[in-house]
């Protein structure tokens, strides 16, 4: 188990690096702008944001969970 | 790099292993780690407003899958949690109201600097003492229950140094009085919980973070909640707290999402190698151990205070 968690760290690592990326890359000078701009804007999509990358990363550590569950049977 | 938003300068990497490391404590403790996290951020050279809004945006990321979890297992008193939410709510927005006040004066950072502080320390005297207390305690028990004959070995029922408290608590007549069937709780003053809320919201506001420090406790300690149960509602009302505290912070320019962002996906991974890690490591001992993190928390602050150089 503890083997596959060090499998499942390694392609999360580079799942999250790339995932960085386009988040630094796309959303940075976006959200800069709504920041400054629009306040109220800004507020109601910062909660869907992380509530979003919650999830999707819940998602993504279930995957790999469940291919982990699968390689050790 | 910048985070143009709170105009932070941070090494993302830098983040990343603190959000992991928080998630790991996370895991572990079964704690939120804002004690942690907040004065991280204000190390790396984060503005105290921004600490507070952005950390709250962050503990509302890592709670939702946890609470989802304890929802699934049934540890959560749904009618306890959104009787919560009316005292919750406001408590956040005065802590909010706090944090605009003092930005409007120019301290806000060394006042939620010194006020982090007590707190961090309160937290880990508290701790100490109760968990010595209930070592104790669960030794002269256990002592006893030896000399009784036919006595079960695996008592799994809360030891707690403090459970007078609660049920003085539970004797005060202030209507209108309910029930926590799910709690086991026959009759309770439904303003006890709303000051309980109301108190942990204020602390969310202010400090940021789920302020399960003060919630948990007063939910087990002072409520009367299982401890399971404690854990699960307290978890739901983090979502609360931080959902809300993450809009009004927002909205008054204190919450840098981009670095909650990134601070999250560390966590999410280090939250797993926390659980497995409790798999080797467990017993009452446990909590002992915790004492000296929000310490350190208080550390990091200190050395920001002093020296005045935030690390990216």
């Amino acid at each position: 188990m503890a083997l596959w968690l060090l499998i499942e760290l390694v392609i999360y690592s580079a799942f999250v690096a790339a995932y960085y990326f386009v988040v630094l890359l796309f959303l940075r000078d976006w959200l800069k702008y709504i920041f400054d701009a629009h306040k109220a804007v800004y507020a109601i999509i910062a909660l869907p944001l992380i509530i979003g990358q919650a999830a999707l990363l819940h998602f993504v550590t279930l995957a790999l969970r469940k291919l982990g569950g699968e390689k050790s049977n | 790099m910048d985070f143009p938003i709170s105009g932070a300068h941070i090494n993302p990497a830098a983040l990343i292993a603190t959000g992991f490391f928080v998630g790991v404590l996370g895991g572990f403790f079964g704690v939120g780690g804002s004690f942690l996290a907040g004065p991280a951020l204000f190390f790396f050279g984060v503005p105290m407003n921004f600490v507070v809004g952005t950390d709250l945006a962050h503990i509302v990321g890592k709670s939702i899958t946890a609470a989802r979890e304890h929802a699934k297992l049934g540890q959560i008193d749904f009618k306890l949690g959104l009787l919560m939410m009316a005292g919750t709510i406001p408590g956040v927005e005065a802590g909010a109201q706090a944090i605009q006040y003092l930005k409007r004066h120019g301290n806000v950072d060394q006042v939620v600097a010194f006020a982090f502080i007590g707190v961090l320390v309160s937290v880990s005297v508290f701790m100490a003492w109760e968990s010595l207390s209930t070592l104790q305690l669960s030794k002269r028990q256990k002592r006893n229950k030896s000399n009784r004959i036919g006595a079960s070995p695996s008592g799994k029922r809360d030891v707690s140094a403090l459970a007078g408290i609660a049920k003085r608590i539970h004797l005060l007549e202030l209507a209108p009085m309910i029930g926590l069937p799910k709690s086991g709780i026959k009759r309770i003053s439904l303003w006890s919980i709303l000051v309980v809320a109301f108190i942990g919201g204020v602390f969310s506001g202010f400090l940021g973070g789920g302020a399960g420090y003060i919630r948990m406790p007063a939910l087990v300690y002072l409520l009367g909640i299982p401890t399971h149960l404690a854990v699960g509602t307290d978890l739901f009302e983090v979502i609360i707290s931080g959902g809300y505290g993450t809009v009004t912070h927002a909205f008054k320019g204190n919450v840098d999402i981009l670095i909650a962002l990134v601070m999250h996906t560390g966590g999410v991974i280090g939250a797993q190698l926390g659980a497995l890690l409790t798999s080797y490591f467990h017993g009452p001992r446990i909590r002992l151990a915790f004492v000296p993190l929000p310490l350190a928390g208080a550390g990091l602050i200190i050395y920001t205070l002093y020296t005045g150089h935030p690390m990216g």
